[in-house]
């Protein structure tokens, strides 16, 4: 066991067991070197003095504060709760006649068309650009 | 004990089922325990009691997570610690920007010239632990303040017990360095 070690077993000595080598080499030390007991004592004198330091209690009124901020707190989650549902309402009541009204359009469309793709699904052909901006429909309506 | 943890588990049934005076109850019951941990490692402030605060509103949020696995009392310091934690790193991000280190120097000084020689220690030494790095205060709060085990502080700190030992060990070399010459000057 180094000399170095010394002021490592002190503070284990504070917190747990220790073993019996170490035990041993401790009390060899504190007899040799009487300022080591001293130093233990220093750091128990520490200890306690930090136990004492925290002792300071909330103000009386804290269980209040607590209260009051949970309950603002559901008010403003229900409130948040509340502005999504307004939000949501005019919605809900025209959403499922909709859903059938797209469902029927889009059947009729497949149907008629007789051909699987999104053409026929919107029901409604892809025109192609040069069909868009004809020059020649231009020269003739000029 | 036992009957202390089934009382604690009933209020929170009471709480899960809409009972809020329930919860005050257990406010009540744990506040000065929340308070040894918040106090502990952010000094006696307002952004302390703020923390303690939030501390309960956290629990009672995730109440129906709350499955009695651990003390109450332990489940309520481990989000204390944290949030306490937090709150260090937030102070150190916004003292960066501020004169916070220029007036805690001015404090010190006052507190040094204070003559009251038992509150003059306890604030000496109260400024020294505020200079420990976090994990070493975390621990010695919890240790020391809190009165927990070394295995408890382990859990509640997801460490292992070695950890905790070693971290204690240096915070109190560091606390000797800190105060040795502060002694000599009183």
């Amino acid at each position: 066991m180094k000399t170095k070690n010394i002021n490592e077993i002190i503070l284990k000595s504070l917190d747990s067991e220790l073993s019996e080598e170490e035990k041993r080499f401790l009390d060899e030390e504190i007899q040799k070197h009487p300022e080591l007991q001293s130093e233990r004592d220093w750091h128990m004198k520490l200890r306690g003095e930090i136990s004492t330091l925290s002792s300071a209690e909330f103000s009386s009124d804290f269980e209040l504060k607590v209260m009051n901020r949970i309950r603002t707190t559901k008010h403003e989650e229900r409130e948040s709760g509340n502005l999504f549902l307004q939000l949501a309402l005019p919605f809900k009541r025209v959403v499922l006649p909709a859903m059938i009204v797209l469902i029927i359009l889009l059947t009729y469309n497949l149907t008629i068309t007789e051909s699987v793709s999104a053409e026929s699904l919107i029901g409604m052909s892809t025109v192609p650009m040069e069909d868009l901006f004809d020059p020649g429909t231009t020269l003739i309506l000029e | 004990m036992k009957n202390q943890l089934e009382t604690d588990l009933e209020l929170i049934d009471s709480v899960r089922n809409g009972d809020t005076f329930a919860f005050t109850k257990i406010v009540g019951r744990y506040k000065s325990k929340v308070a040894t941990t918040v106090f502990g490692v952010l000094g006696k402030t307002q952004e302390a009691e703020d923390v303690g605060q939030e501390v309960f509103i956290r629990f009672f949020k995730s109440i129906n997570q709350f499955r009695g696995e651990s003390q109450l009392g332990t489940y309520l310091t481990r989000i204390a610690i944290n949030l306490s934690l937090n709150e260090l790193k937030r102070r150190k991000r916004s003292s960066f920007f501020s004169f916070e280190d220029w007036t805690e120097t001015k404090i010190e000084e006052k507190v040094q010239s204070e003559h009251s020689e038992d509150l003059e220690r306890k604030e000496i030494v109260r400024k020294a632990i505020d200079q420990l790095p976090d994990k070493f205060k975390a621990v010695l709060v919890l240790r020391l303040m809190d009165g927990y085990s070394t295995e408890e502080t382990a859990k509640i700190l997801e460490v292992p017990n070695g950890t905790v030992l070693s971290r204690l060990s240096r915070a109190q070399q560091k606390l000797k360095k800190i105060l040795t010459p502060l002694e000599a000057d009183i």
